[in-house]
């Protein structure tokens, strides 16, 4: 067998699945290429994928039944994914995760969080939330970055549980925890915006039920 | 059309309702304007609860006839109060991100216990969470090594019950008062009560590991109570260092409890201290030891077998319960139960509807009680100290005291009533049916012998509970006739079980009567009456 037949082989088959590149469409109708291998991070994806291809290939046969070869795969709609729970900004820093995921996959985060893994967090968080927003250091715009990054953060999670990407699940879970932890219940109101919609009564009868935990 | 175009349409509120913006305002709208209401028609305030749920209908029917006047003053009762937080609302992506429950549970998952807690009281949605992903990290979680419990601030709280914790292997206690259980802790291998633990009352353990001897250490056992042993055979009672625990602590323990446990009897029958002794369920048969059991004042027998019962039985006894819910084969009752003399018993309770101590009952209780004129005593002497008696009768007993004791039929009859009995007897010319009516009315006889010589028994007795079970209708008659004419040697509290539905009002009009619990029986509440008498009905059966 010569070279190039070996190569032609090569690219062919799985090879040739794996480099297909597939379009993520955004709830906002923004397409993002995202190479399959990657792309199958998602659980969401390979579902989609998984069941298509089926979908496909019973086409195919049917086809080939039919004697029309000439209807065949590699339409531009064949691979594009909808995902219209997910908005493009949130769209691209999950692509984001999943490709810097393939490269160095992500070590498991402890549960509960111990302060020893919180650098890691935090490290691969704002590594993938850098490659997308610099972040701007003036004060004037430090709370608005803030609320933004939050609602940014919030949305990853979503999406990331909409598309089923558990180590990005888990990475912004464990970094909302850690912006939980250690708080007290009026910092956490206050660095979220949460309305307090206890009566005074109840207030007072939860803190009652906790305050063995309060003295220790 | 959204619901609160809807809602506007219905009610002709267009303008009114231009204050809720959105979809979202519309919840706390409705609510507020609800409350408003409530100020306004008093006559809504009846219920919270019904109130809020039936929110929406009420609203509806009443904005339809509510005039623009009582409308606008309840706008008016709303303006004052702060109105909602739109940034809260709007852009609080955290509170939009609760709303999904399982999401919310996952984050909490990286949060400690400390963390989880704090999260409880932030609002009411993160302690719902909170709450949820408390129990998922406690509860079969195999990071969880140690749990520590620290109860000072629950001063109300008498028991501890430990889930399972499979994978806990040590335990710390602070605080706890009284009872302590800890089961199904497989892993368990230590158990540190900390110095704080003022005192414990109880200690059960049970499917547990837990090597007493690190609990040795501890000062805090010093005040421990109760000592429950769950399944342990003589090996593991030395290797887990019970006995040593036994011997360190039996100054200050009171009882022990045995369950389902094989354990050599001397070993814990030697501690002076401990006057208490319960034992449940299967024993290992063993022989009686020749041990001098004066120190022995209380014994409970519940479901067990093999317990050496005659040698437990002395004068010194104060308390025994002898409950026995099921059949056993065979239980040793030896003939020398009549030599057992229990003139120290203060409290008494058998409950043996399958006639396992029946020997017992026929050959030691029945004749103190019906033969005690043969035998040239009086009762009080046998039962002078009695003040507690819990007792479950049914008809077969007499049957079998009847045959025990015909033949001193004429020494027994001595209360005159034997005239009734003897009229019927020439009208009736012989054969069986004849011979059934003669044993019948000879039965009943001998019941109200019972009964009249039981109550007389009886008379000091404080509290005095009556079971009947299975075919107990003669016995009961004759209870309550007895209970109707004498009245005055009524005890101070008497349980009726089950059955007597007319003799509540007659025990109740009795001055000397000071208390009546007649449990699953027919009494009402409005027979507690005036008359100074204490009627507890825990649950009445109609």
């Amino acid at each position: 067998m010569s070279k190039e037949e070996k190569a032609a082989n090569e690219s062919g088959g799985l090879d040739e699945e794996e480099q297909i590149e597939l379009q993520l469409k955004s709830q906002d109708s923004i397409s993002f290429p995202v190479k399959k291998d990657i792309a199958m991070h998602s659980a969401l994806i390979k579902t989609i994928w998984s069941a298509r291809n089926r979908i496909i290939k019973t086409k195919q046969k049917i086809a080939c039944l039919k004697l029309k070869f000439n209807e065949t795969t590699g339409d531009q709609t064949e691979t594009e994914i909808p995902l219209p729970n997910v908005r493009s900004a949130i769209l691209k820093r999950v692509i984001s995760f999943m490709e810097h995921h393939h490269e160095s996959p992500m070590k498991e985060i402890e549960k509960p969080l111990k302060s020893s893994n919180m650098r890691e967090v935090m490290q691969v968080f704002l590594k993938i939330n850098n490659n997308n927003n610099q972040r701007k250091n003036t004060s004037t715009n430090k709370n608005k970055n803030t609320k933004g990054d939050q609602e940014t953060l919030f949305e990853l999670i979503l999406a990331a549980n909409y598309m089923d990407i558990k180590p990005l699940l888990d990475l912004t879970c464990a970094k909302v925890a850690s912006m939980l932890k250690g708080k007290t219940p009026e910092q956490i109101r206050k660095q979220f915006n949460i309305a307090n919609d206890f009566t005074p009564e109840e207030e007072e009868a939860v803190r009652a039920e906790n305050k063995w935990a309060e003295d220790s | 059309m959204t619901t609160v175009d809807r809602f506007g349409l219905l009610c002709d509120l267009q303008g009114i309702l231009s204050q809720a913006a959105n979809e979202l305002d519309f919840p706390d709208f409705v609510v507020r304007l609800g409350g408003a209401l409530q100020k306004i028609y008093p006559q809504f305030a009846d219920s919270k609860t019904i109130f809020c749920s039936l929110i929406f209908q009420q609203l509806y029917q009443n904005l339809e006839n509510t005039s623009e006047e009582a409308l606008k003053e309840a706008i008016e009762y709303m303006k004052p109060r702060p109105q909602r937080n739109r940034n809260t609302n709007s852009s609080n992506s955290l509170c939009m991100l609760a709303l999904n429950t399982d999401v919310m549970v996952y984050v909490f998952q990286y949060l400690e216990a400390e963390d989880l807690l704090n999260m409880q009281k932030a609002c009411r949605r993160f302690m719902q969470i909170s709450r949820m992903a408390l129990r998922t990290l406690f509860k079969n979680n195999e990071r969880v090594k140690m749990m520590r419990l620290d109860l000072a601030t629950l001063p109300t709280m008498t028991c501890i019950k430990l889930w399972p914790y499979y994978f806990a292997k040590t335990l710390y206690v602070e605080n706890c008062g009284a009872i302590m259980s800890v089961k199904d802790c497989a892993a368990m291998l230590q158990m540190v009560i900390t110095r704080n633990l003022p005192y414990i009352e109880e200690l059960c353990y049970e499917d547990g590991n837990i090597d007493f001897y690190d609990v040795l250490m501890s000062c805090f056992f010093h005040k421990l109570k109760i000592l429950e042993l769950q399944p342990c055979d003589k090996h593991e009672f030395r290797a887990r260092g019970i006995d040593k625990f036994l011997e360190h602590h039996s100054e200050t323990l009171t009882t022990i409890r045995v369950i389902d446990t094989c354990i050599p009897l001397s070993e814990l029958f030697q501690y002076q201290n401990i006057k208490r002794y319960e034992f449940i369920g299967r024993m290992e048969r063993i022989s009686v030891p020749s041990f001098p059991f004066h120190h022995v004042k209380e014994i409970v027998l519940e479901d067990c077998s093999n317990v050496p019962l005659p040698g437990l039985l002395h004068a010194k006894l104060e308390v025994l319960h002898i409950i026995q819910r099921k059949p056993v084969p065979y239980f040793p009752v030896p003939v020398f139960f009549t030599d057992v003399k229990l003139t120290k018993l203060r409290e008494f309770e058998l409950f043996d509807p399958y006639h396992v101590f029946q020997s017992f009952f026929v050959k030691v209780i029945l004749p103190m009680i019906t033969n005690y004129s043969l035998l040239g005593q009086s009762p009080i002497r046998h039962f002078a100290c009695l003040e507690r008696v819990l007792l479950t009768l049914n008809n077969t007993y007499f049957f079998v005291d009847k045959l025990n004791t015909n033949n001193n039929n004429s020494n027994s009859n001595d209360d005159g009533d034997n005239g009734n009995d003897d009229g019927d007897n020439g009208n009736n010319g012989g054969g069986d049916d004849d011979d059934d009516d003669d044993d019948y009315r000879d039965l009943r006889k001998h019941m109200r012998d019972f009964v009249k010589k039981i109550m007389t028994v009886f008379a000091n007795v404080k509290y005095l509970a009556l079971k009947f079970e299975g075919n107990s209708g003669p016995l009961i008659d004759e209870f309550q006739n007895w209970l109707y004419t004498n009245p005055y040697l009524m005890p101070l509290l008497l349980e009726l079980h089950p059955h007597f539905d007319t003799v509540a009002d007659s025990v109740l009009f009795q001055s000397d009567v000071r208390g009546l619990c007649v449990k699953h029986g027919f009494l009402f509440d409005d027979y507690s009456l005036n008359c100074g008498v204490r009627v507890i009905c825990p649950k009445l059966e109609k």
